[in-house]
Order: C-alpha cells, then sequence, then structure tokens
C-alpha cells in the first residue's frame, strides 16, 4: 500500500494560483502574477503582498535578492513536498511521503513583449522514467499592451492552461478534476484576453499537444471566461469550454461567483454543467460543483471547501462529495507549511466506502 | 437576485437533482472508458498516456485496448481461461476472475482496491460486470 501510493501521488501538483487572494488582497490575479491567468512569477505587487502577509517577512525577491537579475529578466520557482495519512477504504490506510513540484520560472520581457517558460521534475512515465523525467509545462510568448501593468490586453501564445474555473492550486477540487482544468491540463493554445479591476475576459483556443502525444488533454476546443466585478468585492463570471477528442465531445458551461468581506473572508464558488457526448454511443449530462470559504486570520489562511460531482445526472448514486479543510500558514515569504484534510463519499455516504486523508505540505518558493 | 441567494444555490448544486431509473447506459468499452475509468482511473498521475503507471493506461479508448491486449486477465471470465481451468469456477462468481473486477471491488495482492483515491460506485461496478460477462464487446476497434 504505502509504496504504490508513493507513486501515485508522487509529483501529485502543480502551482497554480491563489484565487483566495482575490478580491481580498487586489481585484485580479494579474495585479500580483506576470501572468494575465494567475499562478508563477509574482510582480512587484505580489511581491510586496508575499512578504507582509507572512509571519515573519524576509525579502520576497528571487534568492532574498542576493541573486542580481537584469532588469528584463525575472526567475522563481516552486518545491513542494508533502507527508501525511491516506485512507483509501476503511480496511486500507497508510502514510504517505512524496514530492509534488520542483519547478523553476523565467520571463524574460523586452518592451510589450515577453517569454514565459516553466520547466522541472515531472511525473514520469512508467519504466520510461529517466526520459520522461524532466519536462516544460508551459513556455509561451506574451504581448501585452501595457508594459509593466497588469492590466489591459494580453495575447499569448504557446504551451499554458487555459484560462477555466477558479483555478485554485489544489487540483482535487472537483472543479479543476472534473471541471477542465485537471492537472497536466497545459497543452498548446492561443488566447486573447483582457484584464481589468473592474471586468476581464479570457478566449483561449488550444490543441492536443502535437509534441508530446501523451499528454493529459486529450482534444482540441477552446474556452471562453469573462467575470465582471459588479462591486468592489463581488465578482460575478460566466464561462463555457469545448473540448473534441477522437473519442468523445465534452461541452461546459458554468457560473463563477466571488464575494469577500472585509479583507478577512472570500466565499467563492464554481457550477458547472457537463455535456458529455461519447462517439461510439452514450451521452451523460453532469454537474460539477466546488464552493470554497477562505479566511485570513493574520499569517494563517483557513479554506473550507465543499464538492460536489454528479456523473450522471439521469440516475441516482452516481454522485460524489468531498469536504476540505485546509490550513495555510505563510511562515516567511518563500515558505508555506500547509495542512490538508479531505473527508470523499459516495452518494453522501450511502453507496460504497468514504476516504480521505491528512497531509503536511512544505512549499518553498524560490 | 442578491449574492448570498447565489452562493446558496452554488451549495444545493450538490444536492441530488438526479432521477432514478434503470441503468440502460451502454455497457461497451468505448462508454466504460470514457465515463468511468478515465475520468476514475485515467487521472494525470495513475493511468494516464502521460504516467501509464503498471502499462495501463485508462484514458482513451484505444489506451484500454491496448491495456487490455497487454494484460487480457484484466477482463478474463471462467470461460476464456486458457487453458482451460476449473479451479475457481466451480461457484458463481466466476466474474471474479477477471483482474479489473477484483481490484476495484477487493483490491489488488497487494490491499489496494483501485482507484485509490475514491471507490467506484457500485452502479458503475455493475455496468463494468455487465460488460465483462458480455464478453467485454470493443476490445477490436
Amino acid at each position: 500500500m504505502k509504496y504504490a501510493l508513493l507513486i501515485v501521488l508522487a509529483f501529485a501538483g502543480s502551482a497554480s494560483a491563489y484565487p483566495q487572494f482575490q478580491l481580498v488582497r487586489d481585484q485580479t490575479c494579474s495585479g500580483c502574477h506576470l501572468s494575465p491567468a494567475g499562478g508563477g512569477l509574482l510582480s512587484e505587487n505580489g511581491l510586496t503582498n508575499a512578504e507582509s502577509l507572512s509571519q515573519w517577512g524576509t525579502a520576497p525577491e528571487f534568492f532574498y535578492r542576493k541573486v542580481p537579475l537584469p532588469s528584463w529578466l525575472a526567475l522563481g520557482g516552486d518545491l513542494r513536498g508533502a507527508g501525511g495519512f491516506f485512507v483509501s477504504n476503511k480496511d486500507d490506510r497508510a502514510p504517505v511521503v512524496f514530492p509534488m513540484q520542483a519547478e523553476i520560472y523565467a520571463a524574460a520581457t523586452f518592451g510589450a513583449f515577453s517569454l514565459h517558460v516553466t520547466a522541472g521534475a515531472r511525473d514520469p512515465q512508467y519504466q520510461n522514467e529517466t526520459a520522461t523525467l524532466f519536462a516544460s509545462r508551459e513556455h509561451w510568448v506574451q504581448w501585452q499592451q501595457k508594459p509593466g501593468e497588469g492590466e489591459g490586453w494580453f495575447v499569448r501564445v504557446g504551451r499554458f492552461m487555459p484560462v477555466y474555473g477558479l483555478r485554485f492550486v489544489e487540483h482535487p477540487y472537483y472543479d479543476r478534476r472534473y471541471g477542465g482544468t485537471p492537472l497536466y491540463g497545459e497543452t498548446y493554445a492561443a488566447a486573447v484576453e483582457y484584464v481589468d479591476p473592474t471586468w476581464e475576459v479570457h478566449a483561449t483556443g488550444f490543441i492536443h499537444d502535437p509534441i508530446l502525444p501523451d499528454s493529459v488533454e486529450r482534444g482540441n476546443g477552446g474556452t471562453v471566461y469573462g467575470e465582471v466585478r459588479v462591486a468592489p468585492q463581488t465578482s460575478l463570471g460566466a464561462e463555457a469550454k469545448l473540448d473534441i477528442t477522437p473519442d468523445d465531445k465534452t461541452t461546459y458551461a458554468g457560473v463563477v461567483a466571488k464575494q469577500a468581506f472585509g479583507d478577512k473572508l472570500l466565499i467563492q464558488g464554481d457550477v458547472q454543467f457537463v455535456h458529455h457526448k461519447i462517439d461510439a454511443g452514450g451521452v451523460e449530462n453532469q454537474l460539477v460543483s466546488t464552493v470554497v470559504g477562505s479566511y485570513f486570520i493574520g499569517p494563517i489562511l483557513i479554506d473550507l471547501g465543499l464538492n460536489v460531482f454528479h456523473e450522471n445526472l439521469a440516475y441516482k448514486l452516481l454522485d460524489q462529495e468531498a469536504l476540505d479543510l485546509n490550513a495555510h500558514w505563510f511562515a516567511t515569504s518563500h515558505l508555506e507549511v500547509l495542512l490538508t484534510n479531505r473527508f470523499q463519499m459516495l452518494a453522501f455516504g450511502a453507496d460504497g466506502e468514504s476516504s480521505g486523508y491528512t497531509l503536511v505540505q512544505l512549499h518553498y518558493r524560490l | 437576485m442578491n449574492v448570498k441567494c447565489l452562493f446558496w444555490l452554488l451549495v444545493l448544486a450538490g444536492c441530488n437533482l438526479s432521477t432514478d431509473h434503470e441503468d440502460d447506459r451502454p455497457a461497451t468499452l468505448q462508454f466504460i472508458t470514457q465515463a468511468i475509468l478515465k475520468p476514475s482511473c485515467g487521472t494525470a498521475t495513475c493511468h494516464s498516456a502521460m504516467k501509464a503507471q503498471s502499462n495501463d493506461v485508462f484514458d482513451s479508448v484505444d489506451g484500454t485496448r491496448a491495456s487490455i491486449a497487454l494484460h487480457p486477465e484484466l477482463v478474463t471470465t471462467c470461460d476464456r481461461v486458457i487453458p482451460p481451468s476449473t479451479d475457481n469456477c466451480a461457484h458463481d462468481d466466476d466474474i471474479q476472475q477477471s483482474y479489473l473486477i477484483t481490484v476495484i471491488t477487493q483490491g489488488d495482492p497487494e490491499g489496494d482496491r483501485m482507484p485509490l483515491d475514491q471507490a467506484l460506485s457500485n452502479k458503475d461496478i455493475v455496468l463494468i460486470t455487465t460488460w465483462i460477462k458480455d464478453g467485454a464487446p470493443g476490445l477490436e476497434p
């Protein structure tokens, strides 16, 4: 059991953004990140937030500003690992320790154009570990209307995750796992995006990776995601995605809502309706829902999440639910300690055995 | 609609909205792969083409076919055991000859029931069982 889990969960994490900060720290993801989608390298404002939020501060820049960088170059990275206790069913429980992420980020900016690269270790292919351990998960060329600012028009071409859903770093959340942005779901894409404190829209077309045919995203398609800040602490959004693989066609449509209460509490949710048509016969209509409440207590962030997935709305007892309780402690501007807990059920416990985990995760941002 | 109502709607979306009638989903390799195996077993770090844990791939129809070709015991039943055997076929549970059924109901030799993170629903297990009992149609493209 132990060894199987070590294999299965190894590298089971890749950084996305921390949408818990939107509306309580800044209006947009690009207010703190160089990417209009959020995640990865932090902007000057993001670095300031990382320092001010953390317990003991420390210089938030790359290697504590000890490594001088030219003004056109930004470097960073994320290292993550976790250990804890995993309960697969009532008779099967085991301690686990596993690596999650070891990636370097780089962005080179020349006027309105920039090149962004994320590279490092990935979960290697079984019995092909040496050849597949290292990869570049993301690399894209970006043009932005207002260089150095986190708003305006953006155009991106390259390999990245299309903007869709809440985009939590916690990839087990159902709106990621079942809702169109699964772990390692990056692929080649082109996006036109507009970000403003009052509204944003992201339109992305993507294709199945022609270079790495074993990549997780198997289809061609597109996404549209839009969000309007109807009040300074209220945001409403809508989204759609079409994904066509050689085996099936999946259409997603959803709504997103985010409401902050002061600078301590944010509640956000994503509900998606998914129409899944299998070419050889069979149709599924599904519902995916993730609602997360986030509360800041000084350098500690508490997340309480409820996830629901209806595999096929035509039948009872095909739904599953997960309750997540996570506590992030931002010890320094680079070090985060995360206690993450999940309890997962089938049909609210009426069908099959429940499962869950308790893990302590260490996250070091370079 | 105010924001509070919207959030309650988001939460209520998790309530049981489904109807209940006889399971008439297609018991075919294509449907079972796309509806059950891909989302539950074919995740990135398990049986995706990217990871191919134990050389089993369940995130595409071609992947499932190739995995069964490599590991025919996944869908073996008593009447298809080669050479013919009656050792485990003297009782009614001949479906237990299928390694796939064994791992999703009881576990592998190390006791790991699959999928590791969450059991399949009973309805999905019954549909997979029906497919295998029917001779696992769809193995040929």
